[in-house]
């Protein structure tokens, strides 16, 4: 899953913007799960100062799919994470689609090509962290719903299951750029 | 990195108490972390409750303050667990795995790799947590890579063994309600 910087920037030069992917799935009827997901996540007033804190560039990257219902949702919190601070998060998306079969099989995930898998990387396209296919809470969730008592799942459902997803995306990234703001090599490189 | 490499790779690491043997000296601060830290009785409910195999390789230096600092929590998880089986790889002695899981172009310790019953990949995580991060960088960005010995205060190393369960529990609800592990187990 990890990947080569050169095979990255690559392929992150094929993704493409929130809108353009989103626009993709409209005729198949797949925009309203990405609209809905959108709508609700609007970083708050904290939220929004953490990102807009961020001063080392994160190169990200989604293989996702515009007919997966759980890509919507972390795909919608990525974009408001980025919109929050566009100088310095650089997100694009590409399908999950043959096209792509060099980067799918790299990011197998207990012997399934699931989606979404996200990369985030530094300035110059090394990886910093691999993460999918589910956040925690959303395998909570399918776990009650499958399993029952069987799930043995002691959380408590979260209060608003949506932001939930929008705050773990969130860890996910201040973790990425506390690891960047942090780096030897970049600090040395940028003099902070 | 497949699951026939992975495999190897994990039959060739080392029990924790292999692994602290091989640096007896430095095994001490390791064994002090491990004395300050346990589960509580909800998160060994929790992991007790596991029913999926779940093997955790932890790529990882005895020298490092970081694995000194996180290698004893992951311990604690695995004992509190009957599926869990966790096994210590020296980054240093295993360098053909350790170049494929280079973090932000270093080879930083700890990672630990995540694997199904047969060793299928599920996750990479490291080096470190969001707490643990969120601490160094309170420090005023001290140094990066802290003293194996130095002393970790309660609240971090509480919130740092929460970040690393939070990834084992979502590891091991990817592979309880996997499809391919559900018809597997007929359950």
């Amino acid at each position: 899953m990890f990947l080569d910087a050169d095979f990255l920037r690559l392929k992150f030069g094929q993704g493409v913007a929130y809108g353009d992917f989103v626009a993709s799935g409209e005729a198949e009827g797949h925009r309203p799960p990405w609209d809905d997901r959108y709508g609700k996540l609007a970083l708050d007033d904290a939220q929004t100062e953490l990102v807009g804190g961020f001063t080392r560039d994160m190169n990200v990257l989604c293989l996702t799919g515009t007919w997966c219902g759980d890509c919507a949702l972390q795909g919608s919190a990525m974009t408001r994470i980025a919109e929050a601070n566009p100088g310095r998060i650089h997100l694009r998306y590409l399908p999950r689609h043959e096209e792509h079969a060099d980067l799918v099989t790299k990011a197998s995930i207990n012997a399934g090509f699931r989606v979404p898998v996200t990369w985030i990387a530094s300035e110059d396209f090394d990886t910093v962290s691999v993460f999918g296919d589910r956040t925690l809470s959303r395998y909570r969730s399918i776990a009650r719903n499958q399993l029952g008592d069987a799930a043995r799942v002691l959380a408590p459902p979260p209060a608003d299951p949506v932001r939930e997803v929008l705050q773990e995306v969130l860890d996910m990234f201040e973790r990425a750029q506390l690891l960047l703001r942090l780096s030897p090599r970049l600090r040395q490189r940028h003099g902070d | 990195m497949n699951a026939t490499y992975l495999r190897k790779k994990f039959d060739a690491g080392l029990t924790w108490d292999q692994y602290l043997a091989t640096d007896t000296e430095r095994a001490g601060n390791w064994l002090q972390i491990y004395e300050q830290v346990n589960l509580t009785p909800d998160q060994l409910s929790l992991v007790g409750g596991f029913s999926r195999d779940l093997k955790m390789l932890c790529v990882s230096g005895i020298w490092c303050g970081d694995c000194v600092q996180q290698g004893p929590l992951l311990q604690r998880i695995a004992e509190g667990s009957p599926t869990i089986d966790l096994r210590w790889l020296d980054r240093d002695e295993h360098a053909d795995l350790a170049e494929q899981i280079k973090i932000n172009d270093g080879l930083r310790v700890p990672v630990v790799i995540f694997m199904a019953e047969d060793f299928e990949p599920v996750s990479f995580y490291g080096d470190r947590t969001l707490t643990r991060y969120r601490a160094i960088a309170a420090r005023q960005f001290g140094a990066s890579c802290p003293l194996p010995g130095a002393p970790v205060p309660d609240d971090e190393l509480q919130g740092t063994l929460q970040d690393w369960l939070d990834e084992v529990e979502r590891v091991h609800l990817l592979l309880r309600t996997s499809g391919r592990l559900r018809k597997m187990h007929g359950d």
